[in-house]
């Protein structure tokens, strides 16, 4: 009886954090979206930064990484492929792979680790520093100016990030093509090009912006919700990362099944 | 809380009536009650633990009051929308204990940050006006200078001057003095 009590009470505690991700989320969403009509700043310059911050500074780990992913699903597609005289069709299933899943599914990892957790030491510090009280004392809305510019920032670059992951990927899967599976640098390009429907793509694109959404209203909650010292800081830092980690593969579920059932038949 | 005489005809600025603020079950201001005329500065001196910081946050709505009356150039703050409070708080100034200055913006950028959300003015204004606050608090000269680079009671003068920033009519100092008389030489504590 007691376990089932504790069940329904992590249940319920779950919901009520997706609402107050949801809520902030929603929010950030207003000043993004519509308050800049209604005469309030959109914070283009703390965007632009924030998008150097997430995107441009995350490139050069994410190629290392998308490449020898690409080149490990080659390898291990290589593997069972070979046995059926198959290994031309190693192209696709890296490009398939890549587009559709993986390359979002990295590229949001990669930039959990890197900004999620940076989110939420920033705004965690500010709030044990009372920066955040400050702000308010200033009628400045500290969604407005904190949480807005890195939600923007983050659905603009991890669409970009994840096309270049995605490219990383099949570059990296290259590498074995034509080192082990007769192909040419432009045939295997063209043999992952034509194996590609724009549905892959746009799936793993849209996937990418929810993902992005997750990471920054986890990051931000949790640098909102930090209590007081430094200690705290680093709880809130880490709590970020692994239930970012979580939510993400949770959304990833949520829109591959919805993508599969509404997919033509 | 005592007051002496007071000159008639003054604007009441604040105002507290039974003011009750709770953590939980822990009754922190037990009924606080005064008020403060246009032109008077009130200290409040507390041990600590005594109630001073939740007062101030409460006076600038951080924090909500259980139960009681404030009011803020007339207004009972607490019975208004969070719009209403923001217009009373572009009239109002507060510097914070350690001073919370952004770190990721110049000492020149934290004093303008007002300035820029809540008025339209010339870049080239805000410059001059900026200049002018830090004159106010011993800190010209300073604009480019990061937080970090600055001593605790250069820290604390940054924060008043942009807590001045916008010419309030209403000014809140949480430990105004700690920090800030040690950089001064002796004479001026005195």
């Amino acid at each position: 009886m007691e376990l089932a009590t504790q069940i329904g009470g992590s249940v319920t505690d779950g919901l009520a954090y997706l609402g107050e991700l949801a809520s902030l989320g929603g929010r950030a969403a207003y000043y993004t979206f519509v308050a800049p009509f209604k005469g309030q700043p959109l914070r283009l310059q703390r965007a632009v930064s924030q998008a150097m911050q997430v995107g441009v500074l995350a490139l050069p780990i994410l190629s290392l990484i998308s490449f020898f992913i690409g080149l490990i699903l080659a390898l291990q597609g290589a593997y069972e492929l070979r046995r059926f005289g198959a290994l031309n069709y190693v192209a696709g299933a890296v490009a398939i792979s890549m587009t559709r899943e993986l390359g979002p599914l990295i590229t949001a990892i990669v930039v959990i680790g890197r900004s999620g957790s940076a989110f939420a030491a920033e705004i965690g510090t500010m709030k044990v520093t009372e920066e955040i009280d400050a702000l308010e004392t200033m009628a400045i809305n500290p969604v407005s100016f904190l949480v807005t510019p890195k939600f923007l920032a983050m659905i603009v670059m991890l669409p970009c990030l994840t096309i270049w992951a995605n490219f990383m990927g099949v570059l990296g899967g290259s590498v074995f093509g034509v080192a082990k599976a007769d192909f040419t640098w432009p045939r295997y390009i063209t043999a992952s090009l034509d194996s590609l429907f724009l549905r892959d793509v746009v799936t793993g694109l849209i996937k990418s912006v929810m993902f992005g959404i997750t990471v920054t209203a986890v990051g931000c909650h949790e640098g909102f919700a930090t209590g007081g010292g430094a200690e705290q800081v680093g709880r809130s830092t880490t709590r970020a990362v692994v239930i970012s980690l979580f939510l993400v593969i949770l959304v990833d579920l949520v829109f591959t099944a919805l993508f599969y059932f509404l997919s033509p038949s | 809380m005592e007051q002496g005489d007071r000159p008639s005809g003054l604007e009441t600025m604040i105002s507290l009536r039974d003011l009750r603020v709770s953590y939980g079950e822990r009754e922190i201001l037990h009924g606080v009650s005064f008020d403060v005329l246009r032109g008077e500065t009130m200290v409040i001196l507390g041990g600590s633990g005594s109630g001073k910081s939740t007062l101030l946050r409460t006076l600038v709505g951080l924090e909500k009051p259980s139960s009681g009356e404030i009011r803020l150039k007339g207004q009972n703050i607490a019975a208004i929308s969070d719009a209403e409070m923001d217009e009373i708080r572009k009239k109002i100034g507060m510097s914070f204990q350690g001073g919370a200055l952004f770190g990721s913006m110049t000492v020149g950028e934290n004093v303008a940050l007002p300035l820029r959300e809540h008025t339209k003015l010339e870049d080239s204004t805000i410059k001059v006006i900026l200049r002018l606050k830090l004159e106010q608090v011993g800190l010209s000269g300073f604009e480019n200078y990061m937080p970090s680079q600055l001593s605790r009671g250069m820290k604390k003068r940054a924060a008043v001057a942009r807590a001045l920033a916008m010419d309030p009519e209403i000014l809140f100092f949480d430990e105004p003095s700690r920090a800030w008389t040690r950089s001064l030489p002796p004479a001026s504590t005195s």
